[in-house]
């Protein structure tokens, strides 16, 4: 069955030109349609201005889009008052997404409140600790702050941060483009171990081609706001019937000595 | 600082015990130590490692462009053959106008970010008159153009005139980093730095900008230093390889046995957590993360991440073995 349904979805942004006077605008995403079943991971791989971000807030009903619509479990989705979104993000940015200046215990105080409608008063210590352990973050300080951690255990803060929320669905948005390749692997294998254990579906987003093969059941591959090629990810990997596919594959860089 | 009348033959710059460090807040944070380094002519060297390592500092060291309000680089030599006297030189010890002469005319480097690397308000042939003009006192107008187009040509950037009428914004980042490797080639250096040049763009422009720079190689003779996190883009153009962790070298190999039989089990956990099209399944990754140089005191750095090491490791230094033309830090290594 699929949780999540977008049915040809369009996003126009107006571009301002002096004094606000409307000077164009911008067509991100064009007839976008994608299925995310329940337990998967879609994978969403296109170059930068592809219109892959911007699906990605759509998901997360931080943007709207201009035509088109989500269906969460066979439904219309309008949004319900007083209720954390089924979609929740995790950035692209670890250094900008996390407000410097709470600290860790009381952003995820916050985001459990959030999830769960009890007052922040209420949130007990057991149940942060209890998201930090998705995450692998157990032993740290609830009294720190983001910036005494580094890029990788950023992100898995900004990750516990969205799984507070009880998310049916989580949306990482190049959530590794940041990350050195040995972290990038850290934090891979755990967006992996979440699908595969919590059976929470992803939707993950990235600019490579070879990191979204390594965790996606199926891949969308977007160009100019279009898709080019959606399927099962082994068959896209293996046979890809788009030209821009296969110019994605082969501009992975292939180590001659291994 | 010594002097050095010899080098191994065919070596163009040779990095001898180089330390580096910054002061921040009062204090001395170490970056390199003791690193050695050396770049035969018209090699190719990969220098791969986490971030905060010390591969960026390296770069600005062998050039010393690291600020001397922000930080030093001590203790060691940079010797550099000079191509018109066949003359050996110390970098590390020549005076300002010895060195202005070496940067940007037989050294010179390209950074990351071009937007960034560029002037945002000149157009770019201002900037490239600029920089010729720095090396070629009293040139003629007619020299500059016909240099400037043909390697405008040679990373197929056309055409010049419309490129060099530009502003650094009215490129893409792909087109504006070949620009900028067409200026670092202006004056006709033997050796590009070239740290991390791909990583802030598209994988696609990421494939062009690895052919420009493979093609550029070959068309005017150069030696490279190639600086970068990832081994797989390592592997495709350089001849040796250089793995640096937590400021020191760790594992120096040719390409051809370091990816194949890697000695250095930190090189081994890094290769093994290089992303594979289409590799299902457990993602191998290193446990914790790379500590600051100089943060671990005793023993091996990578100690308390190895799955090899043993009490040994936490208390004696490794020490450099050296077979061949393999050098690795590792007690317990081949």
């Amino acid at each position: 069955m699929n949780i999540l349904e977008g049915k040809d979805i369009t996003k126009l942004f107006i571009r301002e030109g002096f004094l606000g006077s409307r000077s164009g605008c911008v067509e991100a995403l064009k007839g976008v349609d994608f299925k995310v079943g329940s337990g998967e991971i879609l994978g969403i791989v296109g170059e930068s201005g592809s219109g892959k971000s911007t699906l990605a807030r759509i998901i997360c009903s931080l943007e709207t889009p201009t035509s088109g619509s989500l269906i969460w479990d066979e439904k219309v989705f309008k949004g319900e008052k007083r209720k954390a979104h089924p979609a929740q993000m995790v950035f692209q940015n670890p250094y900008g997404s996390l407000n410097p200046k709470l600290t860790v215990g009381y952003m995820l105080r916050e985001a459990v409140s959030a999830g769960s409608l009890k007052p922040i008063r209420n949130i007990k210590e057991d149940e942060i600790r209890k998201v930090l352990e998705n995450v692998g973050l157990e032993e740290i300080s609830l009294v720190s702050y983001p910036h005494q951690f580094s890029g990788g255990q950023k992100q898995r803060l900004g990750i516990a941060r969205a799984l507070a929320l009880n998310p049916r669905l989580l949306v990482c948005d190049e959530p590794v483009s940041a990350l050195d390749i040995s972290v990038q692997a850290q934090i891979l294998e755990l967006i992996r171990l979440i699908n595969s254990e919590k059976g929470i579906p992803v939707v993950f987003i990235a600019h490579d081609i070879e990191v979204v093969s390594m965790i996606s059941s199926s891949i969308l591959v977007m160009k100019d706001g279009r898709v080019v090629e959606y399927g099962d990810a082994a068959n896209i990997i293996n046979s890809p019937s788009a030209a821009y596919t296969r110019k994605l594959i082969e501009a992975v860089p292939v180590n001659p000595y291994m | 600082m010594s002097e050095k009348q010899s080098m191994p033959s065919g070596c163009i710059l040779e990095g001898e015990k180089l330390s580096a460090e910054y002061f921040s807040a009062g204090k001395n944070i170490p970056v390199l130590k003791e690193v050695d380094i050396s770049l035969k002519e018209r090699e190719c060297i990969g220098i791969a490692g986490e971030s905060g390592c010390g591969k960026s500092t390296l770069a600005l060291s062998l050039l010393r462009l690291i600020d001397e309000d922000e930080g030093r680089v001590f203790g060691g030599n940079i010797f550099f053959r000079e191509k018109k006297h066949e003359e050996i030189i110390n970098i590390a010890a020549v005076d300002k106008h010895r060195l202005l002469k070496v940067r940007g005319k037989e050294i010179s480097l390209v950074t990351q970010d071009p937007y960034t690397s560029f002037n945002p308000v000149i157009k770019l042939y201002r900037q490239f008159r600029e920089a010729y003009s720095v090396h070629n006192p009293g040139f003629e107008e007619k020299d500059f153009f016909l240099r400037v187009s043909s390697l405008l040509e040679s990373v197929n950037l056309y055409p010049p005139e419309k490129i060099l009428q530009s502003y650094p914004h009215q490129l893409s980042g792909g087109m504006l980093q070949r620009a900028s490797l067409a200026m670092a080639l202006l004056n006709e250096p033997r050796i590009l730095i070239a740290d991390e040049p791909t990583s802030s763009l598209d994988v696609t422009i990421q494939k062009k900008i690895m052919e420009t720079l493979k093609n550029l190689r070959s068309l005017y003779n150069l030696s490279i230093i190639f600086i970068s996190h990832d081994l797989n883009l390592i592997s495709e153009i350089a001849d040796r390889v250089y793995v640096l962790y937590a400021g020191k070298v760790v594992e120096t190999a040719p390409s051809a046995e370091f990816f194949k039989d890697p000695y250095h089990p930190y090189s081994a956990v890094l290769l093994k957590s290089l992303p594979k099209l289409g590799a299902r399944g457990r993602i191998a990754s290193i446990p914790g993360r790379a500590p600051q140089p100089g943060a671990i005191k005793k023993g091996c750095a990578f100690a308390p991440r190895c799955s090899y090491a043993d009490g040994e490791c936490f208390r004696n230094e490794p020490p450099l073995t050296r077979s061949g033309e393999r050098e690795w830090a590792c007690l317990k290594g081949k």
